[in-house]
């Protein structure tokens, strides 16, 4: 067990990609979650990482100056199965998604993405590809199971719709990050739904799943963010 | 181009009238020249040369002109297919020659334009997918660098509830340019025949997904939702873009509806194809200027006004027959496959 947490904590991710700032701008908000990160910044640097090390995820850009980022692809599931590979790409046509995932990788994300969607992406992939199959994800007296899709609240069972059991996954899985409507919105109903009406569907998903944990006497751990969006936090004492 | 053909083909006509006289007249000549020579050894009466070059005459005639429907009903044939050819043209491929060889008779010139009209089509036609394809890549990544740092900007903890505001309008914009973007290059990508292959669509798949898409909606909205659907319908397209085509059908008729409205989505009695009726706002401006890029009509801030061209556009690439009518409110949209 305590090997396992250590695991989760401490997971060691690659990220390949040759745009500079994109880079940076996922370097830093993973930083504070506590995990090993490396990063190459073409196809030969991230060869050579691959071949060094064995990482539990590597988020990899297919456009790469150097190399094509499909055969890296194949060389990473060559060496290690269980590292999770997730795809950045600039181009949304369906068919590079689909060749991507026909070649091993474990998800396909498309720019421009929400850096919140992006690390619950890289969670669910390390989550799924772990032989020991750890699937809990708690916050707290939260605990839920990503295996059962079951959520407690004091060991005692909850009974969430489809769409609250996935928003507060997405809360947890970014806890104490501000998350926009628009990246919740993108999670729940992906990109086609583009109104702001589903801003007013979140917060009343919100609202019953605030109800349902505080039946249970969990603590309100959602906060809003004034005119952003969410954040699932413990909350300062005011 | 149309006026170009006409004047090649006056020219054409003016042309072959003088050299056809120049034949006949030659032809006139030789043959009396024979007849003459001929004249001492078959004692011919002295009138009836003059008969015989006279019957000559007018059986070239009718020869001639026997050749010549013959001939034109051949160019005509020809020159439609040629004119089909560039109607149909598959610019996209990489061979250089995309107008055949066409046996016109004397109007290589046109050949010659056109070919060369075709060509740069051709050329322009490459020069716009590599753009399309550059610039999914060249927008969204700076894109998508905005949008990380304003991720992390909102992080701070120094930031005030007036910042936020700033921010969450930056994001606004931020998010309908994406859009715009896709959008754009989705009909760009549909336009150059990107989706090409075809497969047998299931249509009440497409709708229970696309419903379920739209359940919070529908729900807050009160709409109720009548499907007459009974047996599955199939069709046979683009599995890409059925799945556009028809979310974007049903998002039209959700988000353009009122509270306690209806969907009614009916598969046509008379014909393979679907309708769906939906009630709406009143709205006055004409049907065909709706399909138009960029027309939001009944006040509808979100929307970017795309919906329409790329369910019309759709359409055009798919072979499907599209009406759509508004009356007092109750808008119906009908597709036949």
């Amino acid at each position: 067990m305590i090997l396992l947490i250590w695991r989760i904590d401490f997971m060691k991710i690659l990220i390949v990609e040759d745009d500079l700032e994109i880079l940076r701008t996922v370097l830093k908000y993973f930083d504070s979650f506590g995990y090993v990160l490396e990063k190459a910044k073409n196809y030969q640097d991230g060869l050579a990482k691959v071949n060094e090390f064995v990482y539990d995820c590597v988020i990899l850009d297919l456009n790469l100056p150097d190399g094509d980022g499909i055969d890296l692809l194949a060389k990473i599931k060559q060496k290690n199965k269980s590292t999770g590979v997730i795809i950045l790409s600039a181009n949304s046509s369906i068919e590079t998604k689909v060749a991507g995932l026909e070649i091993g990788a474990d998800d396909y994300l498309t720019k421009p993405f929400h850096l919140s969607e992006l690390n619950a992406r890289v969670k669910s992939v390390v989550r799924r590809n772990m032989y020991e199959g750890d699937n809990t994800v708690s916050f707290n007296e939260i605990i839920i199971d990503t295996a059962s899709q079951e959520v407690t609240v004091h060991s005692k069972k909850i009974k969430l719709t489809k769409k609250e059991y996935e928003l507060l996954l997405y809360l947890v899985i970014n806890k104490n990050r501000v998350l926009t409507k628009q990246s919740i919105s993108e999670h729940i109903w992906g990109d086609f739904i583009d109104r702001t009406d589903s801003y007013d569907f979140i917060y009343s998903h919100l609202k019953n799943l605030r109800k349902k944990i505080m039946e249970k006497d969990g603590l309100d751990y959602i906060q809003t963010i004034y005119g952003i969006g969410y954040k699932f936090a413990e909350r300062e004492i005011e | 181009m149309e006026s170009v053909i006409n004047l090649q083909n006056v020219k054409l006509s003016n042309y072959n009238l003088i050299v056809i006289s120049i034949i006949l007249l030659a032809s006139q000549v030789v043959f009396a020249i024979l007849l003459f020579t001929v004249q001492p050894y078959l004692q011919l009466p002295s009138g009836s040369i003059f008969v015989l070059l006279l019957l000559f005459f007018i059986l070239q005639l009718v020869a001639l002109l026997v050749y010549e429907k013959i001939n034109t009903a051949r160019i005509k044939r020809s020159f439609g297919r040629f004119i089909k050819q560039i109607k149909l043209g598959n610019y996209e491929s990489e061979e250089s020659h995309i107008i055949q060889k066409y046996d016109f008779v004397n109007i290589t010139d046109i050949q010659v334009e056109l070919s060369e009209l075709v060509g740069r089509i051709q050329a322009d036609y490459n020069e716009q997918k590599r753009y399309i394809e550059n610039v999914s890549h060249e927008l969204m990544t700076p894109i998508a660098i905005i949008r990380g740092k304003l991720e992390l900007l909102i992080q701070s903890e120094k930031i005030t509830k007036s910042d936020f505001k700033l921010i969450s309008q930056i994001m606004t914009k931020l998010d309908r340019l994406t859009r715009v973007n896709q959008s754009l290059v989705l009909l760009s990508k549909i336009d150059y025949n990107h989706y090409q292959d075809k497969a047998t669509i299931s249509f009440n798949d497409i709708l229970d997904e696309t419903l379920n898409l739209f359940e919070d909606q529908i729900r807050i909205d009160e709409l109720v939702i009548r499907k007459d659907i009974k047996e599955d319908l199939r069709f046979n397209m683009n599995e890409n873009l059925a799945y556009i085509l028809i979310k974007n059908m049903i998002k039209n008729a959700v988000i353009h509806n009122i509270e306690k409205g209806y969907i009614r989505i009916k598969k046509l009695e008379d014909a393979n194809g679907i309708q769906i009726i939906n009630s709406g706002v009143i709205i006055h401006s004409s049907t065909d200027k709706l399909f138009e890029r960029f027309q939001v009509e009944g006040g509808y801030q979100d929307s970017i006004g795309l919906g329409l061209s790329i369910i019309a556009k759709i359409c055009e690439v798919s072979g499907i027959l599209l009406s759509y009518t508004h009356h007092e409110g109750v808008h119906t949209v009908t597709i036949r496959f």
